[in-house]
Parts: structure tokens; C-alpha cells; sequence
């Protein structure tokens, strides 16, 4: 009951970026270096107690521009702005897409090796490919996402399975951002995880319209756990009522709508240096028990990739979602 | 026919030395966004552009300058600019804004550069009424109507500042009204508030672009506003729909996507501008981008910009 997970990224430490950009640096050190992050970052979240583990992404600079520069189609345009100064890598399509191999095949392999815990990798969706790149090359968005999906990821996937992958989080944060296309998206998702026979996550986060545009097409889409953020709209008061859990409305639509999969709750604010108390972890958790109405379907998480605070704000924010998550347990099982 | 010619819209994106320094709190920042600004200013003059836009390049977003400035207002959390990857600070209403007591007026002037426009005919771009309060948190009013309202009141008084400052031309950017289409009582409250900022605005034209929407459905309710000029996305409202009316106004030719790297040709830009002419002549004509272009990185928006003003050429060479 309650399994916890980390949803993806993890800060990078300073002296590994710098390192990194150190032109005189050779190549294997610098590989050695990734390998010694990814392995602090597993040891990282199998201390804190999680139930699945990665490697924090150590190896991806982001997630979109680390997969784009792995497959053929893509040449990168500049820098575009995510807000104030902050700027992402963005590419454009200039030619058919392809598959040019398993590009998260290292990472996979070296977090079996070195970890207990359970292994969930995620990858970046083809939604969230397609929407964050500039399209110079095919007549409209459906086409480009079907090829992403069909051609890209759906072969990552079966590439990823074949080396031991079990469970997969797709991230589509993208997806929310275009109301109207979510049944496009749901037809090109569903092609590029068919028959694959993973566990499949989703993650979606920061919907500008509380998750509603998701339905009913999400329904038909083949995923078995839906990975979502909440916490960042929530209150900070302690208790179990509608109004003090006003950020997790969104579940009722899943129980509206007699969606049973499981859900990944998210319970900490990725974007605030606060240290959700265990209490409050807790009431979120069992707020949501509450609302979908069966505790084994819950799942616990950050609301997403905790790379935007520092080392030791992520490790105390998780250390209490773990905490707040036995609470939890307790409680149901009294 | 009146002018014919183009102009800038929007935000410009920054340059790559532009961006890492914001990253560094470079201690020359200031200095070094004069040059970056001086640069596009004078290329907007080069290419003759009809007017001359402040590009913006330390706006972190639209709305910022009120956000930060305005009595009344205060910074909140992040939110998605529309269907776009990029996110703004959301103004959260805090206080009455119109007669606020520290209210002083010109909020806008000064994060704009005039001393860089020199004599060129000035142009700047505002929020109009409807989309700011629609991108902000109302914890004040209760009542988006009366913010709105509020809003416009403010917006006449900081154009007040900048028609004495020069500037004649004042675009008012409005996404919200293209994406939400709004119909009816609504429709008509926004024309009332806009009308009251056209009614102080004595000396310079208004503009009020639409993008981001397709406003073929809502395009004969705005060609009743009293502003001078509508600004048209032809990225998302097709020429077809609307071609049957007159526009008894001005017409801001959105058709250069700020949105893709792909890069129209001036050729094309012109016969699509005479297109748009032909069919619904308008008073006068401006070739424009279609939103922002800081949606696609610096050189991409040099490219567009340079087109843009060949194509103009071309056009009244036609």
C-alpha cells in the first residue's frame, strides 16, 4: 500500500556541471563522473526509502533536448524562454524522423547493476517531443506525433523492455497545454506502447485546467498508472476535508468518471524550498485514499523532478514523503 | 488606401550573450541590453519599418512591468502563457488599482528605452484590459467586470504618459480575447473598456491585436470597436473566413508565424498581404509577425525581421 517513487531529475551538483564543461576533461573521465552521480543518486533514494528507484537522470542535460539529440530528424535552433531567465534548448524537425537506437540503454543498465530497489526509468513521451519542437517538415502536428510515436518511441520501448525494463513512466507534460488534441494524443500513445508489456506510467503535470481536458479520452488510454501533480495547488493546512485538500479536486474526476488505475499522487511541491511536514504528506495521502476510495490504488511522489532545488532540500522533502507515507499506512491499518 | 508598410510586434527574444548574462547577474546587464536594443532598433529603421519598437529584451514577460510596478498588484506563482512551454508571473490583485494613493502614473515609461527610439515614429504594445485581467488572480474585486474596468482606467492613464513621450502608436495584444472568443454581454464590456482607453489615447493610433485564436466567428463584432486598427494571426484565422467583410479601419497583417523557424518567403508574404488587401481593404496595412518572436531564438527572429521589411518592399513596389 502506498509504494513510493521519485518522479525523474535530480539537481545536478555544481563540481559535476563544472567538471563537465571543462574542455580539457577526457572523455572517460567525464563518463566516470556521470556513473559516480547516477550511483550517488540511487544510493540517494534507496537510503530516503523509496519502493522504486533511478538515477535521478545524471546522464540527460534535459529531459526533452538530452532524447532530441538522439534521433535523426532533429537540428537544435537556440535557446527559448521557460520564464525570467530561464531557457530551454528547443529543435526543429527539418526531416523525417527516425530511430537511431536505445539512447537510455547506458543508464538502464547501469542503474540494474547498482541498485536494490525496484527500477522505474522514464523518458520523455512523444507528445511532449512533437509540441516542444519546431515543425519544418511535416504538414500538421498529428502527422509529426505519430511518427515520434510510432517510429521513435515505440522502438525505444521494445528496446528497453528486451534489456530488462519493467516498469516505464512516459512524461508528457506537454499534453494539457492543447485541450483539443488529447484524442490524438491518446491514439498515438496507445500505438507506441502496444504490446510492449511493461508496467506504462504516465506523468503529466501542471495543467492549467486541473487535469478536466484529460477526460474522457484519457479512459482509452493504455497506461496503468496515471503520475500526477497536485501539491502545488494545495493548501498547507493539516486535515482531510474537501476545502484543506482543495489542490487534489482533480481525483474526483477519476472517481466520477470510474477510472480504477493506479494513481501517482504527487505530495511535494517541486518548485517551493519548504519542507512539507510529514503530517501534511500524510492527510494528503489519505485524503486521496479517501476520494478514490481504495488505498491500494495510490501511489506517492513528488509532483515532479525535484532538479530545481538544491541536493539537501530534495533529500529532506523526500525523507518526509517517506515518512508521511508509513503515517499513512499506519492510519489506514488502525 | 492610407500607409502601407510593417512593423514589429511583441517581445523580441534575446540574444545568446543577452541570455547568459541575465544567468549571471552580469554587473554590466543594463549596458549590455542598450547595445542588444540598439541593434534591433536600428535595424528596424534600416529596413524603414512604418514604426519603431522598443524590443523589450529585459520584459521577463509581457505583464511584468505592471506586475512589479503597479500599486495594487503583486507577483504570484507561474503560470502557462497559453499553449506555450513558456510561463509568465501571474499578477495577483491585491487592492483597488485605479486611484490606488501610490498610484503615480507611468509604470510602462520607464522600462522602455526611449532615449534608443530617437525621432523614429514610436510604436508600443500593451496588454489589453481584458487580457490582463483574464491572466490574473482576482483577489481583490470579486468581480472580473470592475477589474477589468479598472484595468482599462489604468492603461488609459499610463498611454496618457506615453503619447507625451511620442509614442503614436498603441498596440493593445489580445490572446485572451482570440482564444476565448468571447460572445454577447461579454464581448461588449471588452469593447466598452477598450473604448474607454481609445477615448484618452488623443494623439496616437490603437491597434488591437488578436492572436493566438481563430476570431473569424467573433470578426464582425470587432470591426464595430472604436479602436483605429485590428491585428490579425493568419496563422490561425484563415483568410477565407473573413474575406467577405469590409475592415472600415486599419489591418495589421499577422501572417509571418513568430511561432515556427520556418521561414516565409518575402515573395510569398507579399502575395499573401495583397491577398488580405484585395479582399478586405482596409484603411491602411501593416505587415507584422504574428505574436511575439521571442517563441523562436535570436537569429530565427533576425531572418523574420529582415523578411518582413523585404516583403513590405515588395508590396509597394506592387
Amino acid at each position: 500500500m502506498f509504494r513510493t517513487q521519485e518522479i525523474g531529475s535530480i539537481k545536478k551538483p555544481d563540481w559535476f556541471v563544472r567538471f563537465l564543461k571543462n574542455p580539457k576533461i577526457s572523455k572517460e573521465a567525464r563518463e566516470k563522473a556521470r556513473d559516480d552521480l547516477a550511483y550517488m543518486n540511487i544510493r540517494m533514494f534507496e537510503d530516503v526509502g523509496l519502493d522504486y528507484v533511478y538515477d535521478g537522470e545524471a546522464r540527460r542535460v534535459e529531459m526533452y533536448e538530452y532524447a532530441a539529440r538522439r534521433m535523426q530528424g532533429f537540428e537544435f535552433a537556440g535557446k527559448i524562454r521557460s520564464w525570467d531567465n530561464k531557457y530551454y534548448r528547443k529543435a526543429r524537425c527539418t526531416d523525417k524522423v527516425a530511430y537511431l537506437g536505445p539512447y537510455h540503454l547506458d543508464e538502464l543498465q547501469f542503474v540494474k547493476k547498482n541498485s536494490k530497489a525496484e527500477i522505474k526509468i522514464p523518458i520523455t513521451g512523444p507528445y511532449t517531443i512533437m509540441d516542444w519542437s519546431f515543425n519544418e517538415h511535416y504538414r500538421n502536428r498529428e502527422e509529426f506525433l505519430f511518427d515520434v510515436a510510432n517510429k521513435i518511441i515505440r522502438p525505444l520501448l521494445k528496446d528497453l523492455k528486451a534489456a530488462g525494463a519493467n516498469i516505464i513512466q512516459i512524461d508528457e507534460p506537454a499534453l494539457t497545454t492543447h485541450p483539443k488534441e488529447m484524442k490524438t494524443f491518446v491514439e498515438a500513445f496507445n500505438e507506441s506502447v502496444k504490446g510492449i508489456g511493461c508496467e506504462i506510467s504516465v506523468h503529466i503535470c501542471y495543467s492549467g485546467d486541473n487535469y478536466r481536458s484529460l477526460f474522457p479520452n484519457i479512459l482509452d488510454l493504455k497506461a496503468d498508472q496515471f503520475a500526477l501533480e497536485f501539491a502545488n495547488r494545495d493548501t498547507l493546512s493539516l486535515g482531510v476535508s474537501d476545502a484543506k485538500r482543495v489542490g487534489y479536486d482533480a481525483l474526483k474526476l477519476f472517481r466520477k468518471y470510474g477510472d480504477k488505475r493506479i494513481i501517482g499522487l504527487g505530495v511535494l511541491d517541486v518548485h517551493v524550498d519548504r519542507i512539507e511536514e510529514p503530517e501534511l504528506i500524510r492527510d494528503r495521502i489519505l485524503y486521496a485514499a479517501k476520494t478514490i476510495g481504495d488505498p491500494n490504488k495510490i501511489y506517492v511522489n513528488p509532483d515532479c523532478g525535484l532538479r530545481t532545488r538544491s541536493r539537501d532540500i530534495a533529500f529532506n522533502k523526500l525523507t518526509n514523503m517517506v515518512k508521511g507515507t508509513q503515517m499513512a499506512r499506519e492510519k489506514i491499518q488502525s | 488606401m492610407g500607409e502601407l508598410g510593417a512593423y514589429l510586434t511583441g517581445i523580441f527574444p534575446r540574444p545568446e550573450r543577452l541570455i547568459e548574462a541575465t544567468r549571471k547577474s552580469d554587473p554590466n546587464l543594463e549596458d549590455l541590453v542598450e547595445v542588444e536594443e540598439r541593434k534591433i532598433i536600428k535595424l528596424q529603421r534600416q529596413y524603414g519599418l512604418a514604426y519603431c519598437s522598443d524590443p523589450l529584451l529585459d520584459w521577463d514577460d509581457m505583464l511584468r512591468p505592471f506586475t512589479d510596478g503597479l500599486p495594487g498588484l503583486k507577483s504570484g506563482p507561474l503560470n502557462r502563457i497559453f499553449e506555450n512551454n513558456t510561463f509568465y508571473r501571474m499578477p495577483l490583485v491585491m487592492e483597488k488599482l485605479d486611484g490606488h494613493p501610490k498610484y503615480k502614473g507611468s509604470v510602462i515609461l520607464k522600462h522602455i528605452h526611449t532615449n534608443l527610439l530617437g525621432k523614429s515614429r514610436r510604436k508600443i504594445d500593451l496588454p489589453d484590459p481584458f487580457t490582463m485581467t483574464d491572466l490574473s488572480d482576482d483577489r481583490y474585486y470579486g468581480n472580473k467586470v470592475d477589474l477589468m474596468f479598472d484595468i482599462a482606467k489604468v492603461l488609459s492613464k499610463e498611454i496618457r504618459f506615453l503619447v507625451k513621450s511620442g509614442f503614436s502608436m498603441i498596440q493593445l495584444n489580445a490572446p485572451s480575447i482570440a482564444y476565448q472568443e468571447p460572445k454577447g454581454d461579454q464581448l461588449s464590456q471588452i469593447g466598452d473598456a477598450i473604448n474607454e482607453i481609445v477615448k484618452h489615447a488623443s494623439g496616437a493610433k490603437v491597434y488591437l491585436h488578436l492572436y493566438w485564436g481563430d476570431i473569424s466567428k467573433i470578426f464582425p463584432k470587432l470591426l464595430d470597436l472604436d479602436i483605429d486598427g485590428i491585428g490579425i494571426d493568419f496563422t490561425r484565422t484563415p483568410l477565407d473566413s473573413i474575406k467577405d467583410y469590409s475592415v472600415d479601419m486599419g489591418l495589421a497583417c499577422g501572417c509571418l508565424d513568430a511561432q515556427n523557424t520556418r521561414m516565409e518567403d518575402p515573395k510569398s508574404i507579399a502575395e499573401f498581404a495583397s491577398h488580405v488587401l484585395e479582399a478586405l481593404s482596409p484603411k491602411e496595412f501593416f505587415i507584422t509577425n504574428s505574436c511575439d518572436l521571442e517563441y523562436i531564438p535570436y537569429p530565427f527572429a533576425i531572418r523574420k525581421l529582415t523578411n518582413m521589411a523585404k516583403a513590405s518592399f515588395i508590396l509597394k513596389g506592387s
